[in-house]
């Protein structure tokens, strides 16, 4: 009985079997002729070399295709002699940016990227995928006898950079990091942990405690005043290094694309939490408060980029968020070099200014 | 569903390899067109309109985005549509078995038995990683044989009439997928 049914449906599902191998068939083609086209990439790891003051660092001289963790296309890399990407020196750029795989340009043709897009602007960014805060702090450091007079910008992703400031690892490398000292109230940087050996064994997809990160970021928790507690200390600290080296400090939130689509933050919410106080727009908020304390120009991502800048399945920029920052970097630029005081134009009127209509935004709330 | 949808749009390499498998066909239906109405030679027509709808991709990849993405969604729609069907069928094979007679057999425990289940120690690696599952991870790859293994066990070969459907669902997987990665760190 049960294989004369089985008979009669297979006969009732072939058009439907017939029509899956029809797609599948033209997928697989695809998926090979797109393999004969891409160029031949080395894996990330082949890139990066250990640092023993920030933990790892992309190799100098770099020019090749690296495939993105999460997408598998090739981009092309270029890095200079000091292993950061693009070919201009530190010297010659106006702007110095430091951040981690944003700023590094991270699965996107280095030609693409916003440090290497011609400008009027020259920018060099210092960065690498994964780095926090302390680990931009350290380099911002070495780096302060050669950024007098120039622009500094610290970029700030939300989605590892605060968390990570207080873990002593990024996935399984040792990296420096940020613990209270008691009774003080004070911070310190920790570094004496780093070495080449694995730190930890990790696994990409790891929940562990995600709703409390996810809540100490967005909502006002325990965790949220240890991370932006640190985060306070870290800008003050970088404030104090541009102070002296004669640079000036700005800095600009990375949104994470769930903060900007009203439905995605909904929905993640939903499945995370039932926390009803989380606000996508607590971490602007919170980094604003502490720029506008130190006198240092901050400037919300939110509020230039949306879903479109960025890479779908993948997360990092594309070309046209990008082009974005680098017109919003050229404008920060622009802002220190004319006086304030002259122009009544806002930074957002200024960048409707800058950036080509076609590029402008659809608000999301 | 994974082998049936394309990656994402994000690079001109793949738009282009899309458009190289996808124009020779839409090519042979218009020159099939052009030809019936314009009485023109066939093959002539074939490659006027492979040219005219290959070049321009050469030249600016992204040109063939748009019709990239509404292959996907084509798909997407297509494996929600014959998922349904699918379960349907797989439901029928499940009433008509169940007419047939059989049912889940528990095995009654013998009274001078006893039921206890002796349970091992943790893997000492278990303890290294204290949130991982000390069992062994399910390899999702044999799923199919670990069906069979249990229905021959269990004496339920109805079980792999199944199989073929099964195997359909898994190609016609029409799991959302989200369009953009929630973190592409650890955070979330």
């Amino acid at each position: 009985m049960a294989a004369a049914a089985a008979l009669l449906a297979l006969f009732v599902a072939l058009p439907v079997i017939v029509s899956t191998a029809a797609f599948y068939l033209f997928a697989s083609v695809i998926r090979r002729l797109n393999a004969l086209l891409d160029p031949k990439v080395v894996s990330w790891k082949e890139l990066i070399a250990f640092d023993p003051l920030i933990g790892w660092k992309p190799k100098p001289g770099i020019n090749a295709y690296c495939a993105a963790e999460l997408t598998g296309a090739p981009f092309h890399v270029v890095t200079d002699a000091e292993g950061w990407p693009g070919t201009a020196s530190v010297a010659a750029s106006q702007i110095v940016v430091f951040g981690d795989s944003f700023a590094f340009g991270y699965a996107i043709d280095a030609r693409s990227a916003f440090s290497q897009r011609r400008s009027a602007v020259s920018i060099k960014a210092i960065g690498a995928p994964g780095y926090n805060m302390a680990q931009e702090l350290l380099l911002m450091r070495r780096y302060a006898e050669q950024l007098r007079g120039k622009l500094v910008v610290w970029f700030i992703y939300y989605g590892n950079d605060l968390w990570e400031n207080l873990q002593p690892n990024m996935q399984d490398y040792r990296t420096p990091f940020v613990r209270s000292v008691n009774g003080t109230g004070d911070w310190e940087i920790v570094s004496n942990h780093v070495n080449g050996a694995r730190w930890w064994p990790y696994r990409w997809d790891d929940p562990l405690r995600a709703n409390e990160r996810f809540a100490g970021v967005f909502g006002s928790t325990f965790l949220t005043r240890r991370i932006y507690s640190a985060c306070e200390f870290l800008i003050t600290t970088g404030k104090n290094v541009c102070d002296e080296a004669g640079a000036r400090l700005a800095v600009v939130s990375i949104p994470i694309t769930l903060q900007l689509s009203s439905e995605q933050w909904q929905r993640r919410l939903s499945r995370l939490t039932r926390d009803s106080t989380l606000d996508a727009n607590a971490p602007d908020r919170r980094i604003a408060g502490i720029c506008s304390k130190l006198a240092i120009r901050f400037f919300a991502g939110k509020d230039l980029l949306n879903s479109e800048d960025y890479i779908p399945t993948e997360g990092h920029w594309n070309d046209r968020g990008h082009q974005r920052i680098a017109t919003l970097l050229a404008s920060l630029y622009q802002e220190r070099v004319r006086d304030a005081s002259e122009s009544n134009l806002t930074m957002t009127e200024h960048l409707a200014e800058a950036i080509p209509s076609d590029l402008n935004r659809s608000s999301i709330a | 569903m994974a082998n049936l949808l394309l990656p994402a749009a994000n690079s001109p390499r793949r738009l282009l390899s899309f458009w190289l498998v996808f124009t020779p066909g839409l090519a042979a239906m218009i020159a099939t067109a052009a030809s019936f109405w314009l009485q023109a030679n066939w093959r002539l027509c074939a490659v006027v309109a492979l040219a005219a709808l290959v070049l321009p991709v050469l030249l600016k990849p992204t040109l063939a985005r748009m019709p990239y993405r509404a292959w996907n969604k084509l798909v997407r729609i297509f494996g929600a549509c014959a998922s349904r069907f699918t379960l349907m069928v797989m439901f029928y094979i499940l009433i008509a078995v169940g007419r047939a007679g059989s049912s889940l057999a528990l095995r009654r425990p013998d009274e001078r038995e006893s039921q206890w289940v002796p349970r091992s120690a943790l893997d000492p690696r278990a303890f290294f990683v204290q949130h991982r599952s000390p069992a062994k991870e399910i390899d999702r790859s044999s799923w199919a044989a670990n069906l069979y293994r249990w229905s021959s066990k269990s004496r339920n070969y109805w079980v792999l009439a199944l199989l073929p459907f099964l195997l359909l669902l898994s190609a016609l997987d029409t799991e959302q997928e989200e369009n953009y990665p929630t973190n592409i760190y650890t955070l979330f």
